[in-house]
């Protein structure tokens, strides 16, 4: 099971998750990892109390004052080395989240570590959210590098801040990106960062199914699904440090949970997430006027691009459900929801690119 | 005969051929039954096995115009895998679905040519573990942001316009037939 499984259960509400076996299924196995989260902190608090007041308790009986004085100082140095253990592990997991650790001096590196902190404390504003989003998206342009067109990424980033106008988060700080890849994928960060590969611009035959391509990502964005990720991840690298630590006496390699701020983008998120964005992306398309039923184009022209064990959907198709399986589920959740709504695909100003 | 009238006789032809043979082939996703018209209420015309093979003719909004056996109906287009071909618009537009159907025609060359042509390496696990924080192109990205005003106004060259449409909920497939 991947990492981001074990979060789905507190990810996403009961209500969310779409009825179907296997995501029920799924969120069963989710369950007793997440509860354990709360569970490990709790017992952690617990025995820091226990050692200090068992120290106090035992004061009469078997020791005198001076020694008394001792055994509480111990315990509460104890406790405190316990606590600073979990700081520290924290703030490594914070390093790793943001890539700080592969980041250059005077990057947003951070920027982005003091607001992953807010992020666990739960106090993150707009600015961090963006400087979290800066830090993954540079990275993945570190991988793949925008497409140098500038007509293009113009183009683009008109048509998904329309799109993006169409949600509750119209102000946002929105950037739009086509990146040098054949893979065929699209990525979102928190804030308002959006990319396309160009594997699948060019798989795109008008503005209404670049429109709902954008609108899925962009639905990530507003629905906050990579900073629950991102929340959760951090909680568990410190956690699992602290456990790690106790029972087998040295430190989990936390880049494997975590990685750079990248990484994140391969692991992917629960497959509720990637329904719920399918279903908004389409909304957010049709709502800026486009043709609806762009978005199911989409997703078979990414079911005939190749298969799941490699080609340019080997990344997608590990991050994603099936294809196959979001048509599905987007017919069955748009029924005759957009039987009023023709739009328009624009192929004529569609921007294309100069052949191979 | 003038040489410059040619190709508006090809045109022409083309025009006038029948529906079915610009049709996009298509399979059934599942059982689901032809409709005299295309809506959910409208007269069934015959019913279709998962995997049946029809003839894509045209487009109304969220249904097709199928061909099975030499009889015609409507299909609502979520049951029907074309592979994303864009299919002719609504009947009455016979040359801009000319237009439609060579584009889908153009579309599935480019897809099976991509793999081959296209020199770009792909995108794996590794190559994200890997990444290393590129200022230079976060600045050019923010070089290529749009004010909301600025989109506006392209959206309106579309023209495409804002209207209100609910968010789905799961599950809205008990309000239709297949």
């Amino acid at each position: 099971m991947s990492i981001p499984a074990l979060f789905s259960a507190k990810m996403f509400p009961a209500k969310m998750l779409p009825a179907k076996m296997s995501d029920r299924r799924h969120s069963r196995v989710a369950l007793p990892f997440a509860m354990l989260l709360p569970a490990l902190s709790i017992a952690r608090r617990l025995m820091q109390c226990v050692v200090v007041i068992s120290a106090i308790a035992c004061i009469p009986v078997q020791a005198g004052p001076f020694d008394v004085l001792d055994k509480v100082k111990n315990a509460v140095d104890s406790a405190s080395n316990t606590v600073n253990s979990a700081t520290n592990t924290a703030k490594d997991a914070v390093d790793t989240a943001t890539g700080a650790k592969n980041a250059p001096t005077g990057s947003n590196a951070e920027a982005g570590q003091l607001a992953v902190k807010a992020l666990v404390a739960g106090n993150l504003t707009p600015e961090g959210e963006v400087a979290i989003g800066t830090q993954i998206a540079g990275n993945l342009l570190g991988a793949a590098p925008l497409v140098k067109d500038s007509k293009l990424q113009n183009y683009v980033n008109r048509v998904g801040t329309w799109v993006a106008a169409q949600t509750e988060r119209r102000d946002g700080h929105w950037r739009f990106g086509v990146i040098q890849s054949d893979d065929v994928n699209a990525f979102a960060a928190p804030g308002g960062f959006v990319f396309i590969t160009l594997g699948l611009y060019r798989l795109l035959d008008n503005e209404a199914e670049l429109a709902a391509v954008l609108g899925h990502e962009i639905g990530h964005v507003v629905r906050h699904h990579h900073l629950d990720l991102l929340k959760k991840s951090a909680m568990l690298g410190a956690l699992s440090n602290v456990v790690g630590n106790r029972v087998a006496g040295k430190t989990p390699a936390l880049q494997g949970l975590i990685g750079n701020g990248a990484e994140i983008m391969a692991r992917g998120l629960d497959k509720s997430a990637e329904y719920e964005s399918d279903r908004l992306g389409i909304v957010y398309a049709t709502r800026a006027g486009y043709d609806p039923f762009a978005m199911f184009a989409v997703l078979e022209k990414i079911d005939a691009a190749g298969t799941a064990n490699a080609g340019p959907v080997a990344l997608l198709y590990k991050t994603h459900p099936r294809p196959e399986d979001r048509l599905n589920a987007l017919a069955d959740a748009a029924a005759d929801h957009f039987d009023h709504f023709s739009g328009l695909t624009l192929e004529q100003r569609f921007y294309r690119l100069s052949k191979k | 005969m003038t040489r410059s009238s040619i190709p508006r006789y090809l045109l022409l032809a083309l025009a006038c051929l029948p529906t079915s043979a610009l049709a996009t082939p298509g399979t059934l996703s599942r059982a689901a039954s032809m409709r005299a018209d295309p809506r959910d209420g409208a007269a069934a015309l015959q019913q279709l096995d998962k995997g049946a093979a029809v003839n894509v003719l045209s487009r109304d909004g969220g249904w097709y115009r199928v061909e099975y056996d030499g009889k015609r109906g409507w299909m609502r287009l979520y049951w029907v895998r074309t592979g994303g071909a864009t299919v002719a618009r609504a009947v009455g537009q016979p040359l801009h679905g000319i237009s439609d159907t060579l584009a889908a025609v153009r579309a599935r060359s480019m897809q099976n040519q991509i793999h081959a042509t296209i020199g770009l390496r792909g995108m794996s696990e590794e190559d994200l573990r890997a990444a290393h924080y590129d200022a230079a192109q976060i600045a050019k990205l923010d070089g290529f942001a749009v004010k909301a005003a600025d989109a506006s106004a392209f959206a309106a060259s579309g023209p495409v316009r804002s209207r209100n449409v609910a968010e789905l909920q799961t599950g809205g497939s008990s309000r239709v037939r297949p």
